[in-house]
């Protein structure tokens, strides 16, 4: 990931979850990041415009549902179905990728965005997207989170 | 608020949680309500719209099966639809595409996140044409 562009990715990142998740969040170093035991969900969401590329938001399947209820005003108990918290994590996405397009690029610019997607996957698979330079590392609240940022010119 | 006739509100998006966060903000309001109806895109949203009485459309732009500028752009194609009061609620940053979703007859638009008084006070303007804080 480009220098110029982590700053701003992390701005974007810690504005969302605040004002839309009230959750908060400090960046980590990838070495610092916390052993997981649970399956995580990872969600992406794929821009089309001058630039192409992809942003993705991984997270601990627990936190999808401290999620929903945090945009609903709820309490965790009452989200019972845990798609709510699947939906939950990709309007999240949809919000954070939508805002780094704009802070990164020309406002005037137009962008395609596809539906986001969300697929599960396993420790051994999160511990691979930790190692990739284009991800970013955090922890919001007490949930390890990262954010996966791919560009490419058309 | 004034005396006012309830109205009739179809929410557009394939987020539930949105759905759920937008009719909860528009109830805590205490506008008069007559009913509250949810579609999931945009060709769900068309089919209601020409089988009730709809007197605003609050969508969302990115959405599977048919997106929100096709459904702007179908009902204000539609003589029937073509003065329906429209806003959306999207995450889309665009300068550009914003202002054609305006010059295509929009009412209104609100960048996600959006705040619970931000929605209140654009339905009231679009509505009520109560302007008390431009959005």
């Amino acid at each position: 990931m480009k220098e110029e562009y982590k700053n701003i990715i992390i701005r974007v990142v810690d504005e969302i979850f605040e004002d839309f998740a009230f959750m908060f969040q400090e960046s980590l170093l990838k070495e610092d990041i916390p052993e997981i035991d649970e399956n995580c969900i990872k969600t992406s969401i794929g821009f089309e415009g001058p630039v192409i590329g992809t942003v993705s938001l991984v997270v601990p399947e627990t936190m999808c549902k401290v999620l929903a209820a945090n945009l609903l005003g709820f309490d965790q108990e009452e989200i019972l179905v845990p798609a709510k918290g699947i939906d939950a994590l990709k309007e999240v996405l949809n919000i954070i990728c939508s805002n780094i397009i704009t802070s990164l690029y020309n406002e005037d610019l137009v962008f395609e965005y596809s539906v986001p997607k969300a697929v599960r996957i396993d420790k051994e698979e999160w511990l691979k997207i930790v190692e990739k330079p284009e991800v970013l590392t955090f922890m919001m609240d007490d949930f390890p989170v990262l954010v996966e940022f791919i560009e490419s010119d058309i | 608020m004034n005396k006012q006739l309830p109205i009739t509100v179809l929410l557009v998006d394939d987020s539930q949680i949105t759905l759920s966060i937008i009719e909860k903000t528009i109830r805590i309001a205490g506008f008069p309500i007559k009913a509250i109806f949810h579609a999931s895109n945009g060709h769900e949203a068309y089919d209601i719209v020409n089988t009730r009485k709809i007197d605003l459309v609050i969508s969302d732009i990115i959405m599977p099966v048919m997106t929100g500028v096709e459904l702007v752009n179908k009902l204000k194609a539609n003589g029937y639809t073509k003065k329906l009061r429209i806003i959306v609620i999207s995450s889309e940053g665009s300068k550009t595409k914003i202002e054609e979703l305006k010059a295509n007859g929009i009412s209104g638009f609100l960048r996600k996140p959006f705040k619970p008084e931000d929605v209140k006070e654009l339905i009231k303007r679009v509505m009520w044409g109560q302007d008390e804080r431009r959005v």
